[in-house]
């Protein structure tokens, strides 16, 4: 198994004094589908901004791909790892969509063809390009969300790391976005999500990372979804299929997808 | 779509003759009507000037709409000026309205700053309203704007509209608790809300601003904007400039009795 994040004791303090991670360690495997879980305040989005050395770790190391963050390669690691922030209007500046996709690659001063091609298939993929020319305002924030995740696309990077991509969506946008991120992962790239929704997570990752007040308290594939004691104890709840599962434990097992539990049921029915 | 979020791209969609012109050549040639207007002060090239700025607009068909609300933000600033000013200005009694005294001269520089501003107003309107801003921001840059300053007005415009949208939720959340504004301006509970507000609004900006910045770290930034496109400037923007060139040296003729063939004589020279 390639490696594609590894961080190791990562400490960090916000400038209030709020200790925000406390000693941080765990691996992201390269083309995997990593959920990041905990609760409010567990430090989710403060982990996600080191991963591309928008934060400095007072203690600790970030690898990418096996290279430390430092100074000199801060470019090519923002190159490799992006970053969509959990609220879309902290991303979209520009005066289009269209502006704001073509930003990232205009940075990376591709020429210009490649931007615009560039530009053209992020928003095609997640099926904004009709609504290139309209200014960020005013837009659904389904769609702001959308067009966010093209701005990040359009860099083509390696990892893709979305804070909370599913808050505030409705069931429709979230499995258009769940749509995009598998196709993401389809195409080779390693994509880490952060979130509490522990029914998604079940069903989406194959690789599961429970942090809580600043800590890795589990981490592995998501049988650690159907331990519901572990969950309770770092303020999530038991995915929908687990508690309908533990009673049957014994005989049936816990699927880990609502695929495997149809295939379950059906077998005892008939 | 509510009227008062009128894009100004769906606006240039809209418009007629004017959409399709170099957004160069237009934010100079505008930019020469709008320097012409605000230097004419005899009554005929004043009238001829908004005579043209209104038969522009007519025929950019610009969705009467659109110029209505946007007259009213204009008529918010310039009206209290327009009327204060006739009765500041000392001079010949022209009629009185119980103790407010008109003056004659006030009234004429009333008017011709009246005219003025309309005219200047329309033909910032038909600028921006059939060039769109993402065009107009590319032909400043074009045009050696230095492109920190473009960015600014980027921004400026992107998060005024963010920022606007946060001062209603916070006034709809109050609403929502009960609160009533003060029946006069000093009722003082209501000024210390609304001091809250305003320190909660300009706080957050700033949280908003850092996280922006971080967003756009995160896409690569270095500080240096750039610019895709690439426009050609073509017989019709030509025609479209040298028209705007004849008119703005023949209002100054007539204003300045002459002016321009004196100054296309020294030319040719
Ligand atoms: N700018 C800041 N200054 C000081 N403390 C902060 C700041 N931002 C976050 N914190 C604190 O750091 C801790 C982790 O916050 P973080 O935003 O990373 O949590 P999170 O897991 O993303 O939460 P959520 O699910 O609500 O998004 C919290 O205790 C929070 O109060
Ligand atoms: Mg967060």
């Amino acid at each position: 198994m390639k490696i594609a994040v590894e961080i190791e004791n990562l400490m960090f303090f916000y400038p209030d004094g709020n200790k925000a991670l406390d000693g941080v360690s765990f691996v992201v495997p390269e083309r995997s589908k990593t959920v990041i879980l905990g609760p409010n305040g567990a430090g989710k989005s403060t982990l996600l901004l080191h991963l591309n050395g928008l934060y400095t770790p007072n203690r600790g190391k970030v690898r990418i791909f096996g290279k430390l963050i430092n100074a000199e390669n801060i470019r090519e690691i923002r190159k490799k790892v992006g970053l969509v922030f959990q609220d879309p209007d902290d991303q979209l500046f520009a005066s289009t969509i269209f502006d704001d996709v073509a930003f990232g690659p205009q940075n990376l001063e591709l020429d210009k063809k490649e931007i615009l091609r560039r530009v053209e298939e992020a928003l095609k993929a997640v099926d904004m390009w009709d609504l290139r020319d309209r200014p960020p305002h005013h837009l659904s924030l389904g769609q702001k969300k959308r067009a966010a995740i093209a701005g990040v696309l359009a860099m083509e990077p390696d990892i893709v790391v979305l804070d909370e991509p599913m808050a505030y969506l409705d069931p429709r946008g979230q499995e258009e976005i769940t749509a995009i991120l598998n196709r993401l992962n389809n195409e080779g790239k390693t994509v880490i999500v952060s979130t509490h929704d522990l029914d998604w997570a079940l069903e989406w990752a194959d690789y599961v990372v429970i942090l809580n007040a600043g800590r890795v308290m589990a981490e592995g594939d998501k049988s650690i979804l159907t331990n519901r004691r572990l969950l309770e104890q770092n303020g999530l709840k038991a995915p929908l299929l687990v508690t309908l599962f533990e009673d049957f434990e014994g005989k049936l097992g816990i699927p880990t997808s609502l695929k495997e539990a149809k295939q379950k049921l059906k077998k005892i029915m008939l | 779509m509510k009227k008062s979020h009128w894009h100004l791209e769906d606006i240039k969609k809209q418009s007629r003759l004017f959409n399709k012109l170099d957004p160069r050549i237009k934010v100079i040639g505008f930019f020469l009507l709008i320097a012409l207007s605000s230097f004419i002060k005899s009554f005929i090239p004043l009238f001829l000037n908004l005579g043209l700025a209104i038969t522009l607009v007519l025929l950019a068909r610009l969705p009467l709409n659109f110029l209505l609300t946007r007259f009213m933000y204009f008529l918010a600033f310039a009206g209290v000026f327009l009327i204060v000013l006739p009765l500041m200005t000392p001079g010949e009694v022209a009629f009185t309205l119980g103790p407010v005294v008109f003056s004659k001269p006030g009234l004429i520089k009333g008017a011709v700053i009246g005219i003025r501003l309309v005219t200047i107003w329309l033909y910032i309107s038909l600028m921006l309203g059939s060039t769109g801003f993402r065009d107009f921001l590319w032909a400043l840059s074009r045009l050696r704007i230095p492109p920190e300053f473009i960015g600014i007005i980027e921004f400026m415009l992107r998060y005024l509209a963010l920022f606007s949208e946060e001062l209603k939720k916070a006034q709809t959340a109050r609403k929502a608790r009960l609160f009533q504004e003060g029946k006069s301006l000093w009722h003082k509970r209501t000024f210390k809300i609304l001091g809250q507000t305003i320190g909660m609004l300009f706080y957050r900006a700033y949280l908003r601003g850092e996280r922006v910045y971080r967003a756009m770290l995160a896409r690569g930034f270095t500080g240096r904007w750039q610019v895709l496109e690439e426009k050609k400037i073509g017989r019709k923007d030509v025609v479209f400039f040298l028209s705007i060139v004849f008119w703005v040296l023949m209002l100054l003729d007539f204003e300045y009795h002459g002016l321009a063939w004196r100054l296309i004589w020294r030319l040719l020279e």
